[in-house]
């Protein structure tokens, strides 16, 4: 829902960092998305394809990967994937922070972020 | 080091560059620095959040009324429009203040801290914040408090936890409002405490009626005050 503003940030980011090198083209801004947010892939590339005209960024492509959720378990150690609920009649899906192994409340480790991994420019000859 | 053993990539040529760079970060170190500054005050902070109606102001004005004797308290609305409901909180004698969006679903840790340097924080003892009606934006976006609760009522269905299971796992306190219909929405509270449980085990779950004071002793006391 905040992804306009999200986009935005990323947009100024790569702009400054291109900025700071004297790019004359950016290729691609590479981001990490946790699942556990919640940006939508779509609506993100949607406003950064919209904030990128008339910029330096005009030519390149937001790809986005998706990070599955790691939580951690204070009592057992456990460290690995989020336990998820479902309920099948009902059609429900949703995340647990209940330890899968030792059923403890875990802590999350990953899944929480909307990282600028790298952004691929191509450099001014001059 | 010499020059030469020094990789540089040709001009024209394409080049990575790592940068590692949270965008929600920012909003969490802010909210970090929110916090600082009122523990460093010494003012409990509360962030109160939940769907359009589910009775946030309600909770914060019966809240208002128990703890206004023994405690200095204020209070800060967040909507996107009006100050009706810092209004409606500020009837009772404690000082607030109205944050508009404009056009944002949630607070976030900037909004706040502009908030905060216009309240005096030495005569405060207890701040709340009325986060926008609103169960998915604000979950990524903490404002620094000491708590994030989160108020649902029973009149919004059986199934807003499962729903919205994000805003349930970031949270402190959860808060199952409007008790005092749950017969007549023919809604289960035990059904949704369990939901609540699946989605964070060890989370305070209380059966409120802002209607006729039901539980809200219960929701100072889990908030220690």
């Amino acid at each position: 829902m905040h992804e306009l503003s999200v986009a935005n940030e990323i947009v100024r980011v790569a702009i400054r960092e291109a900025e700071k090198r004297g790019a004359k083209q950016v290729k691609s801004v590479h981001l990490v998305v946790g699942r556990l947010t919640h940006l939508s892939k779509e609506q993100l590339t949607f406003c950064y394809n919209l904030l990128k005209k008339d910029t330096i960024l005009k030519g390149s492509r937001l790809i986005i990967t998706e990070q599955e959720p790691t939580v951690k378990c204070g009592s057992c150690g456990y460290l690995g994937p989020i336990s998820k609920v479902t309920d099948d009649e009902l059609g429900l899906w949703a995340v647990s922070l209940t330890c899968p192994k030792c059923g403890e409340p875990v802590e999350i480790k990953e899944g929480l972020e909307c990282r600028i991994k790298a952004i691929r420019m191509v450099l001014d000859k001059n | 080091m010499d020059s030469s053993t020094v990789i540089k990539p040709e001009l024209g040529e394409v080049f990575d560059v790592e940068l590692e760079e949270d965008i929600l970060e920012a909003n969490r170190k802010l909210a970090e620095e929110n916090a600082k500054t009122l523990r460093k005050y010494g003012v409990r902070s509360f962030d109160i959040m939940g769907s359009v109606g589910s009775g946030k102001t309600s909770l914060i004005e019966r809240l208002v009324q128990m703890l206004k004797g023994r405690y200095r308290i204020a209070a800060i609305g967040g909507d996107v429009a009006t100050t009706i409901d810092a209004e409606r909180i500020g009837r009772h004698g404690v000082k607030v203040l109205q944050i508009n969006t404009g056009k944002e679903c949630h607070l976030d840790a900037n909004l706040v801290k502009k908030a905060l340097s216009r309240l005096d924080l030495s005569s405060i003892d207890i701040l709340f914040i009325e986060n926008v009606g609103n169960l998915i934006c604000p979950a990524d976006f903490p404002l620094g408090c000491e708590k994030r609760v989160v108020v649902i009522s029973v009149s919004e269905g059986e199934h807003m936890a499962v729903k919205h299971p994000y805003i349930f796992a970031g949270a402190d306190l959860a808060v199952i409002n409007k008790i005092d219909l749950s017969t007549i929405m023919g809604v289960d509270p035990s059904k949704i405490e369990r939901d609540i449980h699946l989605i964070k085990p060890n989370l305070t779950v209380i059966r409120t009626s802002c209607k006729t004071g039901e539980g809200v002793a219960e929701v100072a006391k889990a908030l220690g005050l």
